[in-house]
């Protein structure tokens, strides 16, 4: 008990000295506190950009590598036709195939969207085609017989070499007349293009998120007079396979202003009738479209290494993963160039620190040269003394922290703000990990400063320090 | 009682080619108060100070009680059973005279109270309201008087004081002197003071010379 009330005396004894080494212990854990700080938010604001965008990555055909590799003989099938397969060397993954690409480690998120044609006797149709208008020309909703006549040829062997092989023939045969539009399932809203570009915009009800909830356009809601809250039954496109109906509730009503900009060279499209990717996949129509599929990556570093694994997987050599990368660099590169100056900044005020304290301390144990030889003298131990000025510094390091967190919360929220482009991704406050690091060197500084001046001049007898002294 | 025994003792400072203790063998009793003299530079304050354990003997041996207090612990040693008076006092400078008693007690293991350390303090003749000024703010013969009183404080069995009148008065050198002397033959303690003056190895039971590394007994 003595020691520490020694200690704490001495503290004020010495006031001159203590206060340099409390001025400067205070600057370097202030600096030390918000250089921290800032390089944890930086990396924080690193995780939240890759928690809230990560990178987008799709599945596309390499036409380079085909055209050198992939000999231009192929196989042709009896009837004269050549398979997509055949053509090109390979056949874009299903639906089925990119849900097991996507289980992945490396992957955060797949987005897909989806689409089929649909049909109902209770529905009208609302969009203009080949039946309503001479100019718009729409191949996908056509039938055998218009299919022949517009590509001029009188036989289905001609047909199917057109078409691609006899299966896309016999899809074409199977495929019903007269579509009500196309049931387009999505797992999330940044997919749906349009929307995104406001040229189609929700303006009743809600987006699609439930099982069985859909969305209609205004022009088609208008047609069969429906409002948020009615159902509609619809099947699927195949004449022999999609025989039941299923009923969705219309949830929302979406304007359609991209129609109205493209109707003229496109056809419209204002039966598109959107409802979650979940709902379209169990709805068991034929003849799905997978239109979209996108992999959200959780690193931009982990690309090779997803690509690899859908290799092994069975991806085809044709097909490659692309990822733009350049976004993601973008927001992320001065964050970590900041992260790392700060690190640096870290280190350097750390050590610089240290070595100014451990500087001091040892000035100030040769200047208390004397005092411990007095002590040494009277019987005191080594390890009484060594925990008297470990005390002090230990006081001295507690006070220093205190202020230097104190500072630490005024200076980070400005500090950061500057430094961080969009600081609003993260919320900036002094991060308890920063605390915990000043706190920590801070005991380090007192432990180190004062042992190791300690030990310098407890390896001498009593005697010898005070007839140095004297 | 012999309390103390120096055995073939023998001192050379380092790079020092010859020995400035050489071969002292000589023992101290309790009760008795001891004057060692000698010219400057004999050896004394170094003979001192290995009696007080600050530091080793090049070669022999020191018995307290029978037992080489090299093998001791000579922290415990100088703490509980000897207490020193340096002749440049060696208090420390910026705590007060109380503080300084205070502590030394503290570090023997015992506890003093301010009240006892005032009485112990007027006894050398430093009045209360010195008691609690620095160190640093008292005149030569105060601080000497304190670093008496600092090693009267602990109770220890031996006193070994390094010139202790030797900033005093005539006066205050007798109160002093009759200090010592009370301790050695009311309170059983063994006195060792070296000393330069005549008047204070008037106290002395017994006078030791220090001369060419020699102790010689000195007829009174």
């Amino acid at each position: 008990m003595y020691i520490l009330k020694n200690a704490l005396k001495n503290l004020i004894r010495n006031k001159g000295r203590n206060a340099a080494i409390l001025i400067i212990a205070t600057l370097t854990l202030t600096v030390v506190t918000v250089s921290f700080s800032i390089q944890t938010l930086s990396s924080l604001a690193i995780s939240h950009y890759k928690d809230s965008f990560g990178v987008q990555a799709t599945l596309e055909t390499n036409w380079e590598k085909i055209d050198k590799e992939h000999p231009p003989e192929q196989t042709v099938n009896e009837d004269g036709s050549i398979t997509m397969e055949q053509n090109f060397g390979f056949i874009m993954p299903d639906a089925e195939e990119y849900a097991n690409y996507a289980d992945s480690q490396y992957v955060k998120q797949a987005l897909y969207q989806a689409s089929c044609a649909i049909y109902s006797d209770s529905l009208k149709q609302v969009d203009d085609n080949l039946q309503q208008g001479e100019e718009i020309i729409d191949l996908g909703d056509m039938t055998k017989d218009e299919l022949m006549k517009f590509y001029m040829v009188s036989t289905d062997e001609e047909l199917a070499e057109i078409l691609g092989g006899r299966e896309e023939l016999e899809k074409v045969i199977d495929t019903k007349a007269n579509s009500v539009g196309s049931l387009i399932g999505f797992t999330d809203l940044p997919l749906l293009n349009e929307f995104a570009a406001q040229q189609r915009k929700l303006e009743q009800g809600i987006f699609p998120q439930n099982l069985n909830e859909c969305i209609v356009s205004n022009v088609f809601a208008e047609k069969n007079d429906l409002k948020p809250g009615d159902t509609i039954s619809v099947s699927g496109p195949s004449k022999s396979l999609d025989k039941k109906e299923v009923t969705l509730t219309v949830v929302g009503i979406y304007g359609d202003y991209f129609n109205e900009a493209t109707a003229a060279t496109f056809g419209t499209s204002y039966g598109d009738i959107f409802t979650t990717y979940d709902t379209l996949m169990n709805t068991g129509f034929h003849y799905i479209d997978l239109t979209d599929a996108v992999f959200i990556l959780k690193d931009a570093d982990s690309v090779g290494a997803f690509e690899q694994e859908l290799r092994a997987k069975g991806l085809n050599k044709y097909l490659s993963l692309v990822c733009s990368t350049e976004e993601y660099e973008n927001n992320t590169k001065p964050l970590k160039n900041l992260s790392h100056i700060a690190e640096i900044f870290t280190i350097l005020a750390s050590t610089i620190g240290t070595a100014v304290l451990l500087f001091i301390s040892f000035i100030n144990v040769r200047e208390r040269k004397y005092e411990i030889g007095v002590l040494r003298s009277m019987g005191m131990k080594k390890s009484n003394i060594a925990k008297g000025m470990i005390c002090e510094l230990l006081v001295m390091m507690l006070a220093a922290f205190a202020v230097s967190v104190l500072i630490g919360f005024v200076l980070v929220k400005p500090v950061a703000s500057t430094l961080l482009d969009d600081p609003a991704n993260v919320t900036i406050s002094l991060p308890a990990i920063s605390i915990a690091f000043s706190a920590g060197l801070a005991f380090a500084l007192s432990i180190v400063s004062s042992s190791c001046a300690v030990l310098v001049v407890m390896r001498h007898e009593p005697m010898k320090i005070l007839s140095e002294r004297n | 009682m012999e309390l103390l025994r120096l055995d073939q003792v023998s001192y050379c400072y380092e790079k020092a080619e010859k020995n400035v203790l050489n071969n002292i063998t000589c023992s101290f009793e309790s009760g008795r108060l001891y004057c060692i003299k000698g010219s400057s530079g004999a050896g004394k304050s170094t003979l001192l100070s290995l009696i007080a354990g600050l530091d080793v003997p090049t070669s022999g041996n020191i018995f307290y009680e029978g037992t080489d207090i090299t093998k001791m612990n000579r922290d415990d040693y100088r703490a509980g059973k000897i207490g020193v008076i340096f002749q440049s006092y060696n208090l420390l400078q910026n705590a007060t005279a109380a503080e300084n008693i205070m502590l030394s007690v503290n570090i023997s293991g015992k506890r003093i109270g301010i009240d006892e350390v005032c009485i112990l303090l007027s006894q050398v003749g430093i009045e209360q309201e010195k008691a609690k000024r620095k160190v640093l703010k008292l005149s030569g013969g105060e601080q000497q008087r304190v670093a008496i009183a600092r090693a009267i404080a602990g109770g220890t069995p031996i006193l070994a004081a390094d010139e202790p009148t030797g900033n005093l008065d005539a006066e205050n050198e007798t109160a002093v002197m009759d200090i010592f002397k009370k301790l050695a033959h009311d309170m059983g303690k063994c006195v060792i003071v070296v000393t330069h003056s005549q008047n204070a190895a008037s106290y002395a039971d017994e006078i030791l010379y220090l001369k060419d590394g020699g102790l010689a007994h000195e007829n009174k």
